[in-house]
């Protein structure tokens, strides 16, 4: 028992102990979010522009007009759009699942969430409406398999993290093939995380649209080491040292230019199964808002950090719906 | 000139205003400051973001390898990754009872040197442990974890951001020693009463010192109203020629960080697309 709890105790330390990564470094959220937020703001828009009617783990998109989808009408009063959230739970292992459903009752998506670990609680559903997941692996979690598919059950984009006591591998898979894997080593003083890029190739064919990929190239590895207290180590494939730049422009280019960016396409196509929705653009003045913009400006003029610009991006929108940001500016002709 | 010497004036206007409340008891606090001017906050920051944009941009684009004693080699690189320049980089830090100094040298190919310290302090009384700066934070200019009193000083631009404050009396100094231009903001905080007062000195003014103050007075009624008198040299000012005062001289700092950046190139730096 004495060496169960001292077992405990030595990876309670390490887990508390460990050594981030540089926030220029893109995790799980900020990979999934390159394609997913297109999928979140329909939804969001769906809410502002159209009637929801909630129900139990359900919300209906209906209008108070006609409206034109895919080229048919929908009368007043007609489904334009769905969200069913449907859990199922048993020891250590929770399922989720969301179906998106667009006009005519056609399925857009189908996300997949299995997670395992222990006291899991499914998500709020007011967080399922706003998109809000964070897939990145909290301290009771061990397991998290995460998919996207379509309405025949092609899965689209899948990632499968699996954490141990002091480790954890993440794999990210497109049209059902790895193109990244990232392995994480955690020690009391520093974090060891191996970048592992591999080629694919695939087709995704849909009514109207087909997506060709051929990305072929031999296997190859970055590695970050960051240690407490001292600069973060970049390694090449070679092990030789390569700077912060080299590092994000070798990600930025085979993940978020390649895979991230093709299902960023794919997902724009499967919000179209929805009406259209329109959003409100707001902007302001101010100093610190200025001082934010400008250092955006750097890092994109400069290539570095883009995922902190996207973030960045992302909390102007969050604080524009939420009326913190006004847009005074004449209106564009 | 006579441009330069207004946008100075303005300046210290523009500096106080980034100062921390220091009475959290009062009536009137920082906050009064906070509220009425919130374009304009922290004008260190705003002075030398150019140079910490440039040395991020530069330690991002460079491979470090750390040496021992705080010893930092740069070897700066192009997009193949190959290697276009080498620069030194060292972190000293001397301590004292009260006071850390940390001080960065940068020694490029040709020996030229550049270097800044920062010099924080704490009250004999105080007894705190001054905690070192983050490597990284001081190789990037970001000071903005700074907590105590400081003195930050950037050599070779002759420039110094001072703060120090005491009991309820808040001041902060700006120097641009190379354009001959300094800046002190005082700020007090009195029981109903709070007031900063921009001084500033130039040395080819006609009248090498003025200073334009706001202050801001709690009536004492149940709804505590806020009367806000602008003053200049002591005559009392609109409020929108105060404002004006403040956007004019917000130019200065933003002119000083563009500056720093040509001046960096100057001293042998590389160029950074997309910076300077």
């Amino acid at each position: 028992m004495k060496t169960l709890i001292v077992l405990f105790i030595i990876s309670f330390g390490l887990k508390a102990e460990t050594i981030p990564l540089p926030a220029s470094v893109s995790g799980v959220d900020e990979i999934v979010s390159e394609f997913r937020t297109l999928l979140v703001t329909k939804i969001t828009d769906l809410g502002k522009n159209y009637i929801s009617t909630l129900g139990n783990n359900t919300i209906i998109f209906t209008s108070s007009a006609a409206v034109n989808c895919n080229g048919s009408i929908n009368q007043i009063g007609e489904r334009l759009g769905s969200l069913l959230y449907d859990t199922k739970q048993s020891a250590g292992e929770l399922s989720e699942r969301v179906v998106y459903t667009g006009c005519d009752s056609s399925i857009s998506l189908i996300e997949d969430v299995v997670t395992r670990g222990r006291d899991l609680l499914p998500l709020p559903f007011s967080d399922i409406i706003k998109g809000k997941r964070t897939l990145e692996l909290k301290d009771n979690e061990t397991y998290r398999y995460y998919k996207f598919s379509n309405v025949e059950g092609d899965e689209i984009f899948s990632v499968v993290m699996e954490k141990k006591e002091t480790s954890k591998q993440v794999n990210y898979f497109y049209l059902g093939q790895k193109f990244l894997s990232v392995n994480f080593d955690y020690q009391p003083d520093s974090t060891r995380a191996v970048f592992t890029y591999y080629g694919y190739s695939g087709k995704y064919v849909r009514k109207h649209s087909t997506w060709t990929t051929r990305n072929e190239f031999t296997t190859f590895s970055n590695t970050i080491i960051a240690k407490k207290n001292q600069f973060v180590i970049y390694l090449g494939d070679a092990g030789n040292a390569i700077s912060l730049s080299t590092f994000m422009n070798t990600f930025n280019s085979t993940i978020i230019d390649r895979p991230a960016a093709t299902l960023g396409y794919i997902f724009d196509y499967h919000t179209y199964y929805f009406p259209k929705t329109e959003s409100t653009k707001t902007g302001n003045q101010s100093q610190r808002f200025i001082d934010e913009l400008r250092v955006a400006q750097n890092r994109l003029l400069t290539n570095t950090e883009i995922n902190l610009v996207k973030n960045l991006l992302k909390d102007f929108i969050n604080a524009a719906e939420l009326g913190q940001i006004i847009d005074n500016r004449p209106k564009a002709n | 000139m006579k441009g330069l010497c207004l946008s100075i004036f303005f300046l210290i206007f523009i500096m106080g205003l980034s100062s921390k409340a220091c009475a959290e008891n009062l009536l009137v606090s920082d906050s009064v400051f906070a509220a009425r001017y919130p374009n304009f906050q922290n004008y260190q920051s705003l002075s030398l973001q150019g140079l910490q944009n440039y040395f991020y941009a530069l330690i991002s684009k460079s491979v470090v390898i750390q040496g021992p004693s705080h010893s930092i080699v740069l070897l700066y690189q192009n997009d193949k990754g190959e290697t276009l320049l080498t620069i030194n980089a060292k972190i000293e830090r001397i301590r004292t009872e009260n006071t850390l100094t940390e001080r960065v040298l940068y020694v490029l190919p040709d020996s030229t040197i550049f270097d800044y310290s920062l010099k924080q302090s704490v009250a004999e009384s105080a007894k705190l442990q001054i905690e070192e700066s983050n490597d990284v934070d001081l190789l990037t200019m970001n000071f903005t974890n700074t907590k105590y009193d400081y003195e930050l000083l950037v050599m070779p631009f002759q420039t110094r951001f001072i703060k120090s404050h005491e009991g309820n009396f808040e001041k902060a100094l700006i120097n641009f020693g190379f354009m001959d231009i300094s800046i002190a903001i005082e700020t007090k905080f009195l029981d109903n009463e709070a007031s900063r007062e921009y001084i500033y000195f130039y040395a080819g003014m006609p009248n090498p010192q003025t200073s334009i103050k706001v202050t801001v007075l709690d009536d004492e009624s149940p709804m505590h109203n806020l009367n806000y008198i602008h003053t200049s040299s002591g005559s009392v000012m609109s409020p929108s020629l105060f404002f004006k005062g403040l956007q004019d001289g917000a130019q200065i700092f933003s002119d000083f960080s563009m500056i720093s950046l040509v001046l960096i190139k100057g001293k042998g730096f590389p160029a950074i697309k997309g910076i300077n």
